[in-house]
Formats: C-alpha cells, sequence, structure tokens
C-alpha cells in the first residue's frame, strides 16, 4: 500500500526532517507514528500526501511512485487519502453537513447523494443530530469528529491522522481512538501519528518510532515498551 | 445525460456560492468593484457615442463636400451631358448634376441682382459646363480613394478643371481621426486600471478565503474546481458594471444632448442623438463578461497556485 524506501527529507533552510526512512504498511493495517515533538511524524504524514515532496529516495502508494508526482494529479492522489489534522481544518463558514459533503462534491456526486452518504457517516461518529450546525457550536471533541467523518466519507485506500487527539481530553481521545479501531476492523488502513504514548498503548498495534528524523523502531507496540 | 445535468447542478451551486461566501461577506467591496468596473466602461462608450453621432450629422453637411468638375470651353452640351452620365453610372459617385453654362449664367446673374443679358450684352456665354459630384461614403472616408477619383476624372481630355474642398474633409476627418484616438487611448488607460482593480478584488477574495482553499486543496480539489467560483464572481462583476455602465452613459449622453444641439445650431445644424445600438450594448456586454471572467481567471489562477495546505 505504502512503501518508504530510503527518503529523507531536508527543508529549504537546511533542516533535515527525516533521514533514510524505509517502511511498508499493508492495506488493512493500522500503524502508530510515534516519537517526541520534532522528530518528523507530521513531515513524513504530509509526504505521503505529497503536501512536502521527499528530498532523496522513493514513496510508492499502491505501487505507484510518488515521489515526483506531477501538480495535476496530486489532487486525484489526496482523493484516495483521508486527512485528519490535530486543528481539524474545517470550514467555519459551512455547516457540519457541508463540511463532510466536500470530498463528495468534488467528486461530481449530487447534493441527494451526497447526502445520504453524509447522514450515514455522521451516524458512524455520533453526530447525525448536529448536521446543521456551524463547527463554532461544536465541542473540541465534535470538531474532530466532523473531520474524522470528512476523512472516511469517501471511503478513502488509508487515513493519515496527525495528532488527531492532541486538543482533546483521555476520554474523548479513547472515543477517537475507538472510532479509527472501528475503521480499521471495517478494512481501511489506518496511519495515526501521536506522541502519547499512554493513549496508543489502550489498543496496541505496528509503531513506528521516529527520533529526530531517523526511524528508531519498527515493530509491535509491546516489544516497544 | 446524468454527467450534463451533474455539471449544471455544479455550476448553480457555484454560483449559489459566490453570492454566499465571495459577494455577501464583503458585500460594500463588491458594489465598489462593480462601480469601478461601469465607471470604467463608461467613459469610452460616451465617447464613442458622440463620436458616432458626429460622424452621422456631419453626414448631411454636404456643402463643401462636392467635387467641381469645370469642362473646357469647346465641350458642346451633349458632351456635357454624357459625361454627367459616365460619373453617375460609377459605383464611388452617390450624385453627379450638370450645371450647363446657360445655368451658370442664369446663376450669376440672379446672384448679382440683374439679368443675363446686362451682364454679357451680346457677347458669347465664357462659363465652362460643370459637373457637381458628390462622392460615395467610401471615397469620403479616404484621402488616398478621393484623390484617386480626382485624378481619374482630370485624365478625361474634356476636363478643364477639377475643384475639391479639402479643406473641409481635411477638417472632418482629422477631428473624428482625433475623437477616435482619443477615445481608444483613454479606453486603453480605463482598461489597464479596470483590470488591475479586478486582480486586486480576485486576489483579495482569495486571501480571505485561504484557509478555506488548504482544506479543499488538502481533500483533493482540483485548481480548476477551486477556481471557478471566482471567474463567477468576474462574470457578475462584468455583466452588473456594464449594466450600470449603460444606463449610466445613457443618463449623461441624453442630458448633455440640449447643451451640444445649442453648439451645432451654431453651425446650422441640430443633432439628434442616439445611445448604443443594440449589437453595440451586445458586444459590450460580451466583452466586458469575458473579460472580467478572464481577468478573474488568471488572477485567481495565480493566487491560488501560492497557497500550500499544510
Amino acid at each position: 500500500m505504502i512503501e518508504f524506501k530510503s527518503v529523507s527529507k531536508i527543508y529549504q533552510q537546511g533542516q533535515i526532517a527525516l533521514q533514510n526512512i524505509s517502511f511498508k504498511v499493508n492495506p488493512g493495517e493500522f500503524v502508530y507514528l510515534t516519537g517526541h515533538s520534532g522528530a518528523g511524524k507530521t513531515s513524513l504524514l504530509q509526504l505521503i500526501a505529497v503536501i512536502e515532496r521527499a528530498s532523496i529516495g522513493q514513496i510508492l502508494f499502491n505501487e505507484q511512485d510518488i515521489t515526483d508526482i506531477s501538480l495535476k494529479n496530486i489532487p486525484f492522489l489526496r482523493r484516495r487519502i483521508g486527512m485528519i489534522f490535530q486543528d481539524h481544518h474545517l470550514m467555519m463558514n459551512r455547516t457540519v453537513a457541508e463540511n463532510v459533503a466536500l470530498p463528495l462534491l468534488i467528486r461530481d456526486y449530487t447534493e441527494e447523494e451526497s447526502m445520504d452518504l453524509v447522514r450515514q457517516v455522521l451516524d458512524k461518529v455520533g453526530l447525525r443530530h448536529k448536521e446543521e450546525y456551524y463547527p463554532y457550536c461544536l465541542s473540541t471533541g465534535e470538531q474532530q469528529r466532523v473531520g474524522i467523518a470528512r476523512a472516511i466519507v469517501a471511503h478513502p485506500d488509508v487515513i493519515l491522522a496527525d495528532e488527531p487527539t492532541g486538543n482533546l481530553d483521555k476520554g474523548l481521545s479513547l472515543d477517537i481512538l475507538d472510532l479509527f479501531e472501528m475503521l480499521h476492523q471495517d478494512g481501511t488502513t489506518v496511519i495515526m501519528a501521536s506522541h502519547d504514548i499512554d493513549l496508543l498503548a489502550t489498543k496496541p498495534h505496528r509503531t513506528l518510532v521516529l527520533n529526530r528524523g531517523h526511524l528508531v523502531y519498527d515493530g509491535e507496540f509491546s516489544q516497544f515498551r | 445525460m446524468r454527467s450534463l445535468i451533474g455539471f449544471i447542478r455544479r455550476n448553480v451551486r457555484d454560483i449559489h456560492y459566490v453570492y454566499n461566501t465571495l459577494v455577501s461577506v464583503n458585500f460594500t467591496g463588491t458594489l465598489l468593484a462593480i462601480a469601478v468596473i461601469a465607471l470604467t466602461l463608461t467613459i469610452p462608450s460616451i465617447f464613442y457615442v458622440f463620436m458616432q453621432n458626429f460622424k452621422e450629422s456631419t453626414s448631411d453637411l454636404t456643402i463643401g463636400r462636392n467635387i467641381t468638375i469645370y469642362l473646357k470651353n469647346d465641350v458642346d452640351s451633349v458632351v456635357a451631358f454624357q459625361i454627367k452620365d459616365d460619373l453617375q453610372s460609377d459605383d464611388r459617385i452617390k450624385s453627379a448634376e450638370l450645371i450647363t453654362k446657360d445655368d451658370g449664367l442664369k446663376s450669376f446673374a440672379s446672384s448679382m441682382g440683374i439679368s443675363e443679358h446686362e451682364v454679357m450684352g451680346n457677347a458669347e456665354n465664357p462659363l465652362p459646363h460643370a459637373v457637381v459630384l458628390i462622392p460615395s461614403e467610401e471615397v469620403e472616408a479616404s484621402t488616398e480613394n478621393l484623390d484617386l477619383l480626382v485624378k481619374e476624372i482630370k485624365n478625361n481630355k474634356y476636363v478643364e478643371m477639377v475643384r475639391v474642398d479639402r479643406d473641409w474633409f481635411k477638417r472632418i476627418n482629422s477631428i473624428t481621426d482625433a475623437m477616435r484616438y482619443i477615445t481608444a487611448v483613454i479606453a486603453a488607460i480605463l482598461l489597464l486600471s479596470l483590470v488591475f482593480t479586478l486582480i486586486n478584488t480576485v486576489s483579495n477574495r482569495v486571501l480571505l478565503h485561504r484557509n478555506e482553499i488548504e482544506v479543499m486543496k488538502l481533500v483533493g480539489a482540483t485548481d480548476l474546481y477551486i477556481i471557478r467560483p471566482y471567474v463567477y464572481l468576474g462574470m457578475w462583476l462584468g455583466f452588473l458594471g456594464c449594466f450600470v455602465s449603460w444606463w449610466l452613459g445613457t443618463i449623461v449622453i441624453f442630458s448633455t444632448e440640449r447643451y451640444l444641439n445649442h453648439v451645432a445650431e451654431a453651425y446650422g445644424t441640430h443633432i439628434i442623438f442616439r445611445g448604443l445600438n443594440f449589437r453595440e450594448l451586445l458586444m459590450m456586454f460580451v466583452m466586458s463578461t469575458v473579460m472580467c471572467m478572464l481577468v478573474s481567471f488568471i488572477s485567481a489562477r495565480s493566487s491560488i497556485n501560492g497557497i500550500r495546505p499544510q
């Protein structure tokens, strides 16, 4: 599904974010990406979504080389990825339903088709009753659920979650993790970046540990601890 | 069929989106942009209308635009009529009138207030036959064509002299040319200001929606999808700006008609003003709308290209 082959990322200022990273994520896997702040977790996820480009190495997505993917093909790659962020990236001037429907509308779904799928997915994240609300009327945890609903509504091949529980308390974080677990059970590939080791310990999975841009561990969570 | 319905729905949705997010969010800014477009279009269109009306009004003034051909003294009236008929059949000539030597003398005597006999006594009439021509509009509009016609007439062996009131032609043509040039220069300058205003308006709207555009890019929207609402915004600005300009221009033109006719009366003429005709109006609407769409597309594209999701 996703394969990194000796990938390095060096920013223009000379700062090395990732160095010689190699790993492979198989379809349907749930992978944690952890490490201290500045370890390179976000950079790694950004390389998969081509928000940033690799300086050295090769990245494969579904066996397609995306290292030098052309600008016009990037949107079509991103449609196969559901992205979830710590700060949700929601449109505050659109309702919950409109936010969730966005990935469908850009794929030319009709309003009716979109709304059917949006309601299904809002049911899944427990926000069906708030579809007409604006995001600023929701709690942080609910906003994150909207972000998750938007990421999964178009059935992407993989979900990339960058510190999705960063702003949430323990209880809400566990709820969100349960949601990812549910998606994983449905067969979706999930890569979740988090520095919260205690949270990850509640539902252990394969874990990649980054330290100052180096991949220092790739294995089962229990052995890492 | 399904894709066509999808296309129409998407576009209707985009137009709705344009109003909800791009127009209503900054309504004053939108009104100002429409006002700038309207003023930019009004000034050259007023000049254009004045120029057209001036051209039409002066086309009625035939005095002094004539070409007078004096035939040789020994040319008899039969040949004179033949020459007049030949000239009359030429496409480049609107009308030809023969003034025989007798008519000429009669006219001269009448202008002096005496009889023909008192002018000439028993002497022979020394006046030649003359043909007065009014050239066609194509010839009139071009000095080169007029010169060519005069040259051809002069080459006729029966012709003694050809007289053209070039000053009048030159005056009319130079005034029209100057007005045309001034209109073009003003239009170009204002058009440039319109382009800059529109670029600024669209760029500001893009920046205002920066976060939204970042999200759209992250979920896989293509640049064309993101640009489309801004192109619609340009379309509406161009259309409404042109609409306002049309009314503004009409008010200005007809409110100044009275004053300009005071001037025209001094030259013994009257100007009936007409605004833009349907064809000209349609062209103005199409040009304004298409140009604003194009500028919005280019401006939005370059602004959106610079936005990278984080």
